[in-house]
């Protein structure tokens, strides 16, 4: 089968922010995108999503498989509005797809 | 009367609080104890809805009162008006920049709807009665400090277009008045009033008997959750740990003199007191982040959680009580 490369972009946040992340991601027509609920230690420290208490101590983290063109829109974006203030990291990934037919932007 | 003494004894020994010290003790010694995320959330969701249920009911049997409107306009104009005093302390006392001076009292004027629930489980274990209105109150008592709080972190803002942002986001109002907390809060305060007496009838069997259980359980989670946090606290310097102390008074006080002044029971006016000394730390760190993500939510968290809800918890609960039916007894004798 055919393969394509492609990029994945990757951003781990606190989920404070996710509502803002999928509208970066709607807004830009992206065909889809995964979501998990993750853990993990940084630079603000551990940031546990067993503490349940405590919505600010919970991590997600998106993945997002588009062109190169519109991964780098995408990581634009949140470094723009979000790097600054919020625990947020982003990386790009290269990735080889089957059936690029369902990695198009949409169209509507 | 109770000497002060036995009060805080009785309290300190009571299944609840056993348990959250059961829960702290654990985290101290990593053990593996752990409750897991989906019944810590069904046990907040159980808590809120039994309180807001049971205080719909107690309002379906009261009627509207100036006594009511009065206690209700208090207690808002109470919870607007702390975070400026908090702020003035922390300022004075701390290096601390007016952003996480702003977020801080915004965290202390606002209320923790735990503690207010482990208030009403002691004033039942003493027999207490208080007025089905106290959870209107609560409500109240949620977003004005946010207010507040936003105004004075904002003159810490550089920016002229942060600081010029109007204060009331949809996303901040959403947060606020639609977070799940105070949805289930008030839509079972309705359900409560307009099912009254026959509908605590059908549900006395899940919120009323076993209401002190699965508080227990879940003071097992709170305790848990605050010893994790106590680490934390190492970097903050004596100054803001004793303001963690000394603020929860402050408030409780105001909160006392308030609530006699206004002619609330000695229930009423010991959970006024709770609702004024206690610290929010789950709504406000939420709308917060939305709206001041400048501030450094690692320093509110872990004060309030480490600091002030276990005062409250432990020793706070019994000083209140105590000085209410004093404050109440002097009213009544003079």
């Amino acid at each position: 089968m055919e393969r394509k490369t492609i990029k994945k972009v990757v951003i781990i946040a606190e989920l404070a922010i996710k509502e803002e992340i999928l509208h970066i991601i709607n807004e830009m027509k992206a065909p889809g995108y995964t979501l998990y609920e993750v853990r993990g230690m940084g630079e603000k420290g551990v940031r546990d999503f067993e503490t349940t208490q405590l919505e600010y101590f919970k991590n997600i983290k998106f993945e997002i498989l588009v062109d190169a063109e519109l991964a780098e829109r995408i990581v634009a974006a949140v470094v723009d509005n979000y790097f600054k203030d919020y625990a947020v990291i982003a990386y790009l990934e290269e990735v080889q797809i089957l059936r690029q037919e369902k990695f198009r932007p949409r169209q509507n | 009367m109770n000497t002060l003494v036995n009060i805080a004894l009785l309290n300190l020994v009571s299944p609840p609080i056993l348990f959250f010290i059961l829960g702290t003790i654990a985290a101290r010694l990593k053990s593996d104890l752990d409750i897991s995320a989906g019944l810590g959330k069904t046990l907040s969701l159980y808590l809120m809805l039994a309180i807001g249920f049971k205080g719909g009911v107690e309002l379906s049997r009261s009627e509207l009162s100036l006594t009511t409107l009065t206690a209700l306009l208090t207690a808002a104009m109470l919870s607007f008006a702390l975070p400026f005093i908090a702020y003035g302390f922390i300022r004075l006392t701390t290096k601390m920049d007016r952003i996480d001076a702003g977020a801080i009292s915004a965290h202390y004027g606002s209320i923790s709807l735990v503690t207010f629930v482990a208030g009403t489980a002691f004033l039942e274990m003493h027999a207490e009665h208080f007025e089905g209105f106290l959870i209107v109150m609560m409500v109240l008592m949620e977003a004005p400090p946010i207010i507040s709080g936003l105004l004075l972190a904002r003159q810490g803002l550089t920016a002229a277009k942060e600081r010029h942002k109007p204060l009331f986001s949809p996303k901040l109002l959403r947060e606020v008045f639609f977070g799940w907390t105070i949805f289930i809060l008030l839509g079972s305060l309705l359900i409560g009033f307009l099912t009254g007496d026959r509908g605590m009838t059908d549900m006395a069997g899940f919120i009323g008997l076993p209401f002190i259980g699965f508080l227990c359980l879940f003071m097992l989670e709170m305790g848990l959750v605050a010893g994790r946090r106590l680490e934390e606290l190492r970097t903050f310097g004596l100054p803001l740990i004793l303001f963690g102390f000394y603020m929860p008074l402050v408030g409780a006080s105001l909160g006392i003199l308030a609530g006699l002044l206004i002619g609330l029971s000695p229930g009423g006016v010991t959970l006024l007191a709770i609702l004024c000394a206690s610290a929010s730390y789950i709504v406000v760190p939420a709308a917060l982040r939305h709206a001041l993500p400048q501030a450094n939510l690692s320093i509110s968290i872990p004060l309030v959680l480490g600091v002030t809800f276990p005062f409250n918890i432990l020793l706070g609960i019994p000083l209140y009580y105590y000085a209410a039916k004093l404050g109440w007894s002097v009213i009544r004798t003079g």
